[in-house]
């Protein structure tokens, strides 16, 4: 029963968020906590302590106990994300707020992402398991050994595998750790997370209005907020000149930014199909702060057509394609290829 | 100025090498595409070891295919004497720390996360007492939040200042980082026996597998990096961007020295054209 098989992970803002996302079929969920100490000092809109803006994580203790509490009545495990990459200066204040979060029953990991910060975790004898976040940029098997030695539980996979790359890591992997992977939510611009060090400010949405909403007034600039959607916008706007890789001398070109070609769903659920006989524990499904309970409906959805046991992968394509439309945009749509996740990757 | 440092060069193509040049670096940090054949590296390390000059080895992320390639290209490198190794994957790590121990690791800078994008500046600057917003209808003002001096402390650091990063490098044997020469003042404080290279003048910001995108071809992969590049221009932009295959650079002209004072064993990367 495939169902029992990839375990849906959910994000969560708030408390009032736990009930539904149970009943549409998550089995674990992830949130951010972070306390005043921290941002006073970095703000959480510029996505240094972890890869959110503002509004995406708790903020206050009270109230992240109790939705961890909340989240525990339901059987729900609770990851905690704190997947930034910290300088020496920042780990007193971590330590502190880890702590708290640590003597926590419901929550029952840390996401992570540098480094240092697993091994920080590991010297300091937290009792929680620790996921390397998509931020750690586990591209093979070897990597995820690595991080297996570390004293990671689990590795999220890179978003920007393909099916077939998924498939090769697990097949060569010999050892316990558990594999998650992405399956729907944007891809990021193009680029790796782990590598991107493109400036984003998103500050809580209740300050600007929706018009504004590349721009970040508030922290006194006009740049976008979003480094990578500021390239797409200079290459729309053909602020780009085009130059011989070799001679560097001005070309003349036909090149051309394709509206449409570059907003996507960023959805691999098709590739669900190809996959479900491998050992992957968890499928993750991003979007804190925006509420996703209609993702992780479409998942479990999903999961439920893909055990049935004589499905083949044109009806799974089929039901996956009904079950987009029906459920996120809720009338009839035609999937693109740049729908998908990295089509260009893909044969 | 500070004359103490070793000076690389990143060669891609058989170039005339000058004489105070101590290193040359050959190969490519962001595309398992652009690995070399095994032919071109023999090429390109028997010309350093003509010319007198160290040799290092630049390898990008990769997935399990790529680590096939690179198994045959270290299996060369690790008969030779004293050759350098930069990963930017933890996979290639533990590859070469398990089955090639003659390499010298050194630990790449897409694993050296600094925080780089040139546009943080006008931010740390921090100069403006209002902000204007026109719309067709009406014309805003607002008063900006202040930044944090933290903010920007931060963004001068690395990961690499980490205690317990800096003891797991060296426990594992690797006594060198790269890193970027970002706009701004740099804060790196590594100890004595870690190494540190800076690249110069241009730095990396973003990269990817997604090259439709980056370079607008919207077809699979046809080595579009090594046809054209996109010099990308807007007021807002510090210091000049460019966009070649799957990856942005910004470019810095100066490497603030005197704040490099304190590092012992400093390099210096030359490229003279992003690769």
């Amino acid at each position: 029963m495939i169902r029992k098989r990839f375990k849906i992970l959910a994000p969560f803002t708030n408390i009032a968020e736990i009930e539904p996302l149970k009943k549409a079929g998550a089995d674990e969920l992830y949130c951010g906590y972070v306390n005043d100490e921290l941002t006073k000092k970095w703000p959480l809109a510029f996505h240094i302590l972890n890869r959110r803006g503002e509004g995406s994580s708790f903020e206050n203790y009270e109230d992240f106990k109790e939705a961890v509490k909340k989240a525990r009545t339901y059987n729900l495990a609770v990851y905690v994300t704190l997947n930034g990459l910290y300088t020496p200066e920042q780990y007193p204040l971590l330590h502190k707020l880890v702590k708290s979060i640590d003597r926590l029953e419901g929550v029952r990991g840390f996401i992570v992402a540098d480094i240092g910060f697993l091994l920080f975790l590991k010297k300091n004898n937290f009792r929680k398991e620790i996921h390397v976040s998509t931020g750690g940029t586990c591209f093979n098997s070897h990597a995820a050994k690595f991080f297996e030695n570390l004293g990671a539980k689990r590795i999220v996979l890179d978003r920007a595998l393909t099916s077939n790359e998924i498939k090769n890591i697990i097949t060569k992997l010999d050892t316990k750790i558990d594999i998650e992977i992405f399956i729907m939510g944007e891809p990021c611009g193009g680029f790796v997370d782990g590598f991107c060090t493109f400036f984003h400010c998103f500050e809580n949405a209740k300050t600007w209005s929706a018009k504004d909403f590349f721009l970040s007034p508030m922290y006194n600039t006009d740049q976008h907020v979003k480094g990578c959607a500021f390239y797409d916008d200079l290459l729309r706007n053909r602020r780009f000149e085009v130059f011989n890789a070799t001679s560097h001398k001005k070309m003349k070109h036909g090149l051309r930014y394709i509206p449409g070609k570059s907003a996507s769903l960023g959805c691999r659920i098709c590739d669900l199909y190809d996959l479900k006989e491998y050992p992957i524990n968890s499928l993750k499904i991003i979007g804190r702060g925006t509420g996703m309970v209609e993702y992780v409906e479409l998942i479990s959805k999903v999961l439920q057509r893909l055990s049935c046991k004589h499905i083949t992968r044109k009806s799974f394509q089929k039901s996956c394609k009904d079950l987009i439309s029906k459920i996120l945009f809720k009338k009839k749509r035609r999937c693109t290829k740049f729908d998908c996740y990295y089509p260009n990757l893909k044969k | 100025m500070r004359h103490d440092f070793e000076k690389a060069l990143f060669i891609n193509k058989l170039v005339n090498i000058g004489k105070d040049v101590d290193r040359l670096y050959f190969g490519n940090e962001f595309c398992e595409n652009l690995i070399p054949g095994i032919n071109i590296l023999k090429e390109r390390y028997v010309f350093a070891e003509k010319k007198k000059k160290n040799f290092t080895f630049v390898t990008p992320f990769v997935t399990d295919a790529g680590l096939d390639k690179l198994k045959i290209l270290f299996a060369f490198l690790n008969q030779q004497k004293d050759t350098e190794v930069v990963f930017s994957d933890w996979g290639v790590f533990y590859l070469l720390k398990n089955n090639f121990r003659n390499l010298i690791p050194v630990l790449g800078r897409l694993l050296t996360k600094q925080r780089r994008d040139p546009r943080m500046m006008k931010i740390f600057l921090d100069k403006q007492s209002q902000i204007v917003i026109k719309t067709k209808q009406r014309k805003i003002i607002k008063i900006p939040k202040k930044v944090p001096p933290a903010l920007f402390e931060h963004h001068q650091a690395s990961v690499i200042n980490t205690p317990v990063f800096q003891k797991f490098l060296l426990s594992e044997g690797i006594k060198r980082v790269e890193i970027d020469n970002l706009i701004w003042k740099m804060n790196i404080d590594v100890p004595r026996e870690i190494g540190v290279s800076i690249y110069f003048p241009y730095g990396y910001i973003s990269t990817g597998r997604m090259c439709w995108r980056t370079c607008l071809s919207y077809a699979p992969c046809k080595k579009e990096c090594k046809k054209y590049f996109f010099h990308l221009k807007h007021k807002s932009l510090p210091v000049p961007f460019y966009a070649k295959g799957n990856t942005i650079f910004y470019k810095s002209t100066r490497i603030d020295f005197e704040n490099l004072q304190h590092l012992k064993n400093l390099r210096i990367v030359y490229q003279a054209k992003f690769l």
